[in-house]
């Protein structure tokens, strides 16, 4: 089990509802995510709909959504949607999720976030929706977002050998 | 989202077709100084980058319908504001609920969804309407540009809390244009027109008289943009 930070599609990566001076890059990229300063905040109101496109299609194992320094802004009902890079806030609200998950104070601080990973084998796109956070708050913060599991047998270009020169 | 430069952008422009636009204080009509407008800033979009889209519904009628949708064909968007017939009142609320649909379903999900309103008429919704209206486009990351004209003063309140509201980090914009001048003329020279980026620190609009617009020198060809924008439009 891995972080899949690099099977991550950068290009076509989208947070609704992200303040634009604390983007989604704050929580995900290496090196901003572990800047306590640095974090992804709500906007117009508390509610946050993240889609995490992947590179190959991925398992996933589980999931860690922390925001230590702002434990009242932090993240409470979640749910995560498979492959379905178009829905938006009102679907996400009505339609129940492949995990519904009410984080745990434990969970908010940083420890993983155990899924079914029956229901988490091909993923193409990961979708986050934050209902809402920990103390009611204007707007909902996330510090360090990661998602951790395996890779499928992706095809490496870099890897590809010329055979007939190696026979010699 | 980061902006990215260029940025490519699927642009919906919702019409006022109502009986309203019937009226002659912006010659020859409303509806027909809207439509040149909306054909300029159609050309001016798709020319911004090959890969914009926009597409144009009626916002009055029986209900609002999407005539074009995004597309990078400007003739289909000459061709809907030539057969769009004037009738009834606008339902704002319904017709930017549509505009946001169509956009969701935008066939390049790395296009910026833009939302551009040109209202002639009073607005029915009330002032709280159209600011929660406003939120829920923000929240879905839509930018949304208004051409208010014909019935500035009723609108004022309601359009400058919309746009307030549904601003992020200068991103849309208000215009109003007084009655007696030309409307396309007015919009030029306004962040509308212009490329999301170009309009460098959010100042004021671009001096009138200059020849350069949109970062593209028109002194060169000979042509002044504000007297033939057409022309200006062509030979760029």
């Amino acid at each position: 089990m891995v972080d899949l930070l690099d099977q991550i599609s950068w290009g076509t990566l989208e947070c609704l509802n992200e303040k634009p001076d604390h983007p989604i890059g704050n929580a995900l990229k290496q090196g901003f995510r572990e800047d306590g300063g640095l974090y992804l905040e709500s906007d117009t109101d508390e509610q946050l709909l993240i889609h995490i496109p992947f590179s190959s299609a991925v398992k996933i194992n589980s999931v860690i959504i922390q925001s230590k320094s702002k434990p009242e802004q932090a993240p409470r009902s979640v749910k995560l949607f498979v492959n379905r890079p178009t829905i938006g806030f009102s679907e996400a609200a009505d339609t129940a999720g492949q995990a519904d998950v009410e984080l745990t104070p434990a969970q908010a601080a940083g420890e993983p976030i155990p899924l079914k990973l029956v229901k988490f084998q091909r993923v193409s796109v990961l979708t986050i929706f934050v209902a809402d956070n920990v103390g009611d708050t204007e707007s909902t913060v996330i510090e360090k977002l990661a998602i951790l599991g395996s890779a499928g047998d992706s095809f490496n270009v870099a890897e590809i050998k010329d055979v007939s020169k190696e026979q010699g | 989202m980061t902006a990215a430069a260029p940025c490519i952008e699927s642009t919906v422009v919702c019409v006022d077709n109502s009986e309203f636009t019937r009226n002659g204080d912006y010659a020859p009509t409303r509806f027909q100084a809207q439509a040149d407008a909306v054909n300029l800033l159609a050309g001016a979009k798709t020319q911004h980058h090959p890969e914009n889209t926009v597409g144009v519904m009626s916002m009055a009628g029986r209900s609002p319908r999407v005539l074009v949708t995004p597309t990078t064909e400007l003739g289909k968007v000459l061709n809907a504001m030539m057969k769009m017939d004037i009738e009834g009142d606008v339902h704002l609320a319904t017709a930017v609920q549509i505009a946001q649909l169509a956009l969701k379903h935008r066939e390049n999900k790395n296009q910026r969804q833009r939302i551009v309103i040109f209202i002639g008429s009073p607005i029915q919704e009330d002032k709280d309407s159209m600011v929660k209206i406003a939120r829920k486009l923000k929240k879905n990351n839509i930018a949304v540009d208004i051409v208010s004209f014909g019935s500035e003063e009723a609108n004022v309140e309601k359009l400058e809390a919309f746009q307030a509201a549904v601003n992020s980090n200068g991103n849309s914009h208000l215009v109003t244009v007084p009655p007696g001048t030309i409307l396309s003329d007015q919009l030029f020279a306004t962040p509308i027109f212009m490329e999301e980026g170009a309009s460098s620190d959010g100042g004021g609009p671009a001096p009138p008289r200059s020849n350069v617009v949109d970062g593209f020198d028109y002194g060169e060809l000979g042509v002044d943009p504000t007297l033939d924008p057409e022309l200006a439009l062509a030979l760029r």
